[in-house]
């Protein structure tokens, strides 16, 4: 079709003409007259139109479902019988604001989130002691079975090396009132162990069970997650982001890179980590605090840069402390995944 | 603080810099430090502010070196 003649469609179509109705309220897939009406009527607000340009002179018109069912069906046909074919169908599911309210803040990532959430508060469990970091984001196993799983830091789920694989993994973490009998979202899967030598990650995954829903891309109301990319990459004091179980989104800097002999004191003694990112908070807040280890950071483009494992109180431009992060690639390296896409 | 250096003139200079620091008041972490331009500085960590009387250097093979004073690190649960 031609661009006009999509767009006189499309137009045609999102007023509902009085034959569609008839059309599909006809149908016996409703019994009562009154309800085939009401629900003809409705069925447009699951139906989003648009047009598409499978080349660069011919074009179609886009037609994205929101739920499926008999009726919706019925009414893509119809659709497809005005267009002459001339469609392209894709269900996309229910569309949600992106960001709704208190997305952006830490009481929003302390919850119980279903489908879970980056950011989203998280831990293992363990007798007579509570604890919560942040579940950093998704990836997949490089090798088959390519299990869906949790990425966030070791000292997070798997307890500075004292957990093993398979133990559980809760959401909310236990420390916000998450409980196996009503949290438990996976199990420890791989986990880079803490040594008394040089470290260069700090970080665990944790496998998704399934059935649990996951939300793979949203963080915050920054946008989706978009790949990933190296520090070397990006300008210098690059602004970066982070949503995370204690201060939720906070925004930073990027200060220094391939930062060595950073001494990190773990409940297990001091610990060694070398070729680490360093960022300060933007204005006058800090990046980061207790809690939030696990998150994921990002650059301004919504790709992912490193994890945060590491802070202090003291120092930086503003004097709110300074937050240390693995690089991602030698994240994902160690433990052998990618970021699920 | 003298213009910054090639990427890989800072990266050669760390691990001199690391040593040096050490010497001078213990532990220390140090990093790169992006100027801009395509220059870059060396960023040294210290636990504490350096006693009295001890003159920390502010170049190290010819690199810049910032110090900032950025107390303990604690992982972050």
């Amino acid at each position: 079709m031609k661009l006009e003649s999509v767009r006189a469609l499309k137009a045609e179509l999102l007023s509902v003409p009085k034959a569609i109705v008839e059309a599909v309220a006809s149908s016996t897939f409703l019994t009562a007259f009154s309800a085939r009406h009401g629900a003809a009527n409705r069925i447009m607000d699951d139906i989003a139109l648009g047009v598409t340009a499978p080349d660069k002179k011919q074009f179609r018109l886009a037609v994205r479902l929101q739920r499926q069912g008999p009726l919706i069906s019925m009414m893509t046909e119809q659709i497809r019988a005005r267009a002459k074919g001339e469609i392209d169908v894709q269900y996309v599911g229910s569309i949600v604001k992106y960001a709704g309210p208190g997305e952006t803040t830490a009481a929003f990532y302390r919850q119980k989130r279903r489908p879970l959430r980056i950011g989203s508060s998280i831990s293992d469990v363990q007798t007579g002691f509570n604890s919560a970091g942040t579940l950093g984001c998704f990836v997949v196993r490089r090798q088959s079975p390519h299990y869906l799983g949790m990425l966030t830091n070791n000292h997070v789920i798997a307890n500075e090396n004292g957990n093993s694989a398979g133990d559980p993994v809760v959401q909310q973490g236990t420390l916000d009132g998450g409980k196996p009998s009503t949290g438990l979202v996976g199990e420890l899967g791989p986990f880079i162990a803490l040594k008394s030598s040089a470290n260069f990650v700090d970080a665990a995954v944790g496998y998704l069970y399934e059935g649990v829903d996951f939300d793979p891309r949203r963080i915050g109301d920054r946008g989706a997650l978009a790949g990933q990319v190296s520090v070397f990459e990006l300008p210098p004091k690059a602004t970066v982001y982070k949503v995370g179980r204690t201060t939720g989104q906070t925004k930073g800097r990027i200060t220094a890179f391939d930062v060595d002999n950073v001494r990190v004191q773990y409940d297990a003694g001091v610990m060694r980590f070398d070729n680490q990112i360093e960022i300060e908070g933007a204005g006058n807040a800090a990046f980061s605090d207790s809690g939030d280890s696990g998150s994921l950071i990002v650059d301004a483009k919504r790709r992912a840069v490193a994890l945060l494992f590491a802070g202090g109180d003291v120092g930086g431009s503003n004097g709110k402390g300074l937050t240390f992060a693995n690089p991602i690639q030698t994240v994902l390296d160690a433990l052998k995944v990618d970021l699920e896409q | 603080m003298t213009t910054g250096k090639s990427l890989e003139e800072a990266q050669r200079a760390k691990s001199e810099a690391l040593r040096v620091f050490r010497q001078l008041i213990g532990e220390a972490s140090v990093g790169i430090m992006p100027l801009g331009g395509g220059k870059f500085g060396l960023k040294v960590n210290l636990d504490a502010a350096p006693e009295k009387g001890v003159d920390l250097p502010r170049e190290v093979e010819g690199v810049p070196v910032e110090v900032d004073v950025v107390g303990k690190i604690y992982k972050r649960d």
